[in-house]
């Protein structure tokens, strides 16, 4: 072992250490859901963003803010509704009158211009201002009038939305969808994981959540999560789930040809490594597997698939296509890894 | 700089055995199982022998077949990785370690936990790549037992019944009649005048053989004694035919006073003696000539004396060729003597199996309704008069014996110069709707006397001669019967 191969297993072991005191962290406030708090944090330092879907009340936007609480960053809340315009996202240029009495346009900084912003029922808001966050969530950058300005990083959103009460809503559009890294879907809890939470919310309860490390350190471990190497028959077995979500491609099983329209981009690709790699460190591997890819399936595709009219009526969830797709495609093919 | 890796290829190249061993394995059953199908389907058409020499190739092809497969389908390392650590629980690090190149650290690093995983033990061989059955040899014993089917199927429907031992009165004949064939045969083959070829003896031999020899069955005994007796028989005809147009050149040549006794020579059957007359004939004919050519005689006389001189000579020939002829004429017929005694021995055997004998000989056998239940039940059935006379259509064996003897016709006819003249019957068809006007015990005996001549003649294949005698001796009256009936109605 050298000097080099040294560092990096410190830095590997500080990653995992660090993850998992994050994880840790959060389940000071969030009881249950461990699945979704790692997701979360994986996405973070995968620099993706999630879309967390679950009825109301089950703790969506008190996951979101435990972790701003964690990372000790800059956090802020929008809540979308169907009268909220771009501009109070982004911000707007306003006319400012300095001392001297002296007018000039200057541009007023929207809620966006944070590290964890957290889109509360982000498809109650229309779809002209659902966009607004297109530019911010890719690029990681907000264009007003001729002025680009830059996000600090980590860039993190954490949208939530409601699968009920759809009335009034607007369904994000697919190219939102495929900005989010992962889409988590927060289900009930159960009867032991319902006593704790009764316990902390309803007594007088001191969660004692504090910052775990600041940005520079969630930066380094950004950085860190894209030097892991992955294997030639790693990225392929990525690359043959995603061509299992196509129609008509030679792996799609009989689910995917019958029921999805489109299936996944090749962001699905990307954020399948991306949560492959996070996976690994944060267990103390050097490289990503096959195990983390499949880990990684679900999270980064149920969103990316569209059904086709015959799905939608059978009322098909991608959760079971992927899983078909999963179960179909070999983790590595002999002569062809 | 990258990393060694020689831990990580040596424990990949370890288990590239198992796989291959799998591999083979795979192979081998896949062969042998489609092979099994084809053959159990071929096998219902083809002998056992062949299904079996078949299933032995088939083997061994399946057996090359896996070797070639498991030596020239190239294993993938990747893979073979890839089995290691999925049993390991290792992540995917030897197979990752295998594809990562370059000068990274974390590559660096990856390669090191590799060789270590791969150095530190691990599963084995037969736990990666552990043997078991591929899946058709599972399916295996189906087209196996479909095969063995077809191959019991047939061997029954071949099999023969249990073949029962000769008794000891059947193998002393046997024995008699093939030392009687082995004495003609060693005489012969001494006999430098016989024109016979080798294979006669070797004929003659093979029978005597095939008598002596207990594990064949009579049935198949007398049927090679038919074959040879039919084709001495159809010598024996060859050879009559040559005599008579002999005889007939001989009597024509045979003329003068001066070959009368040569004439009674022949006529005698002693052609030899008669040729040697006309030996010494032809010796002082040509003394004569030579004298008259000396005195000069006339020329037409001489002439005269020449052509006579050729006609002797053209007899002498003729009366040496009758001699051979005569001579393997006797052989024929006592070798046919011989067998002719030998079939009619073996077919007087107590013990024969009469529903084998139809079975064999005639083809089909008597429903056990049809078949006399023993001697006097078939007297009785033969010997009752039809009341149909005459108009042979009755179904009753009595009604065809006395159809056949409604016309008689004594021919002659001389069958060996050796021992004489014999006679034989002619027996002709019936007279439709009319009585028959001979008694029935001569009717009967007659037709007894036609068939003993008829199988006599050799025209009847040995293996109906014993059937036959059987018939006629059933026809036979009792001296009871023949008192009054069963001819009452008879003339």
């Amino acid at each position: 072992m050298n000097q080099e191969t040294g560092d990096v297993r410190v830095q590997v072991d500080a990653f995992q250490r660090d993850f998992n005191r994050l994880v840790t962290e959060i389940r000071k406030e969030i009881v249950g859901y461990d699945e979704q708090i790692r997701l979360v944090a994986t996405a973070l330092f995968a620099r993706g963003h999630v879309l967390l879907e679950g009825v109301p009340g089950l703790g969506k936007t008190q996951l979101v803010k435990a972790l701003a609480q964690a990372i000790h960053t800059r956090f802020s809340r929008i809540q979308f509704t169907p009268d909220l315009m771009p501009a109070d996202i982004v911000g707007t240029t306003m006319v400012v009158e300095d001392a001297g009495g002296q007018k000039t346009f200057r541009f007023q900084r929207g809620p966006i211009f944070a590290n964890v912003v957290l889109a509360d029922e982000i498809n109650r808001a229309t779809p002209k201002t659902q966009s607004a966050l297109l530019e911010a969530m890719q690029e990681h950058t907000v264009t007003s009038g001729d002025t680009t300005y830059r996000l600090e990083e980590p860039f993190f959103v954490l949208g939530t939305q409601n699968p009920l009460e759809m009335e009034g809503t607007y369904p994000l559009p697919e190219a939102q969808l495929d900005r989010f890294l992962f889409k988590l879907t927060v289900d009930y809890l159960g009867e032991d994981d319902l006593v704790e939470v009764m316990n902390r919310t309803t007594k007088a309860h001191q969660s004692g959540i504090g910052p775990v490390f600041d940005i520079d350190r969630i930066n380094q471990m950004i950085e860190l999560v894209r030097r892991v190497p992955v294997a030639d028959h790693v990225v392929r077995y990525a690359v043959r789930i995603v061509r299992g979500t196509h129609p008509r491609s030679e792996v799609a099983p009989e689910p995917v040809n019958r029921f999805v329209k489109y299936g996944s981009s090749p962001r699905g690709v990307q954020a399948m490594i991306l949560g492959a790699k996070v996976r690994a460190l944060s267990e103390g591997r050097h490289h990503a597997s096959c195990a983390d890819v499949k880990a990684m399936a679900l999270p980064a595709l149920r969103h990316r698939l569209i059904l086709n009219f015959e799905g939608e009526a059978e009322d098909v969830r991608t959760d079971s296509v992927v899983e078909a797709v999963l179960a179909a495609v070999p983790e590595i093919r002999e002569g062809a890894a | 700089m990258t990393s060694s890796l020689a831990p990580v290829r040596a424990r990949v190249a370890e288990l590239a055995h198992g796989r291959r061993r799998n591999r083979r394995a795979s192979a081998f059953c896949k062969t042998l199982f489609w092979g099994l199908c084809a053959a159990a389907v071929v096998a219902w058409f083809v002998p056992v022998q062949t299904t079996v020499l078949a299933l032995g190739v088939l083997v061994a092809l399946a057996a090359v077949i896996a070797l070639v497969a498991a030596t020239l389908i190239p294993v993938d390392p990747i893979a073979i990785a890839k089995r290691y650590d999925d049993r390991a629980g290792t992540h995917d690090l030897l197979a990752s370690s295998l594809q990562l190149e370059g000068d990274d650290a974390f590559v660096r690093a990856v390669h090191e936990d590799a060789c270590a995983a791969a150095e530190a033990g691990g599963p084995g061989t037969r736990e990666v790549f552990p043997t078991r059955l591929p899946r058709e040899a599972r399916w295996l014993p189906y087209p196996a037992l479909g095969c063995g089917a077809a191959m019991l199927f047939l061997v029954l429907s071949a099999a023969t019944p249990p073949q029962r031992a000769p008794s000891e009165e059947e193998m002393a004949v046997r024995l008699s009649g093939a030392q009687a064939l082995q004495d003609i045969r060693d005489r012969l083959a001494r006999d430098e005048a016989s024109e016979l070829n080798s294979e006669r003896l070797r004929a003659l031999q093979a029978l005597a053989d095939l008598l002596k020899n207990e594990q064949i069955q009579r049935k198949d005994a007398l049927a090679e004694l038919a074959k040879l007796a039919a084709q001495l028989d159809k010598e024996r005809r060859e050879l009559e035919g040559r005599k008579l147009a002999a005889e007939k050149n001989a009597t024509r040549l045979a003329k003068g006073e001066d070959l009368k006794d040569a004439r009674r020579d022949m006529e005698g059957g002693k052609y030899r003696e008669a040729a040697a007359k006309v030996q010494k004939k032809i010796e002082e004919l040509q003394k004569k000539i030579e004298e008259l050519k000396k005195a000069k005689a006339d020329q037409l006389e001489i002439e005269k004396m020449e052509q006579r001189l050729k006609e002797l000579q053209q007899l002498l020939a003729e009366l040496l060729d009758l001699d051979a002829l005569g001579r393997e004429l006797g052989f024929e017929l006592e070798v046919l003597d011989v067998l002719d005694r030998i079939e009619g021995e073996l077919g007087e055997l107590g013990e024969f199996d009469g529903e084998e004998f139809d079975n064999v000989q005639l083809g089909r056998p008597r429903p056990p309704g049809e078949r006399p239940e023993n001697d006097e039940e078939a007297r009785q059935l033969f010997a009752y008069p039809s009341n149909e006379d005459g108009r042979g259509h009755n179904k009753t064996v009595l009604g065809q014996a006395k159809r056949a003897l409604t016309e008689r016709q004594e021919e002659e006819a001389r069958l060996r110069e050796s021992k004489g003249r014999s006679s034989f019957g002619q027996v002709k068809t019936a007279n439709d709707r009319s009585r028959s006007q001979l008694a029935y015990k001569e009717a009967a005996l007659a037709a007894k006397q036609a068939a003993e001549d008829a199988i006599y003649r050799q025209n009847i294949p040995p293996g109906y001669r014993t059937y036959i005698r059987t018939y006629f001796e059933a026809l036979q009256p009792d001296e009871h019967a023949a008192a009054g009936q069963p001819a009452g109605r008879d003339k």
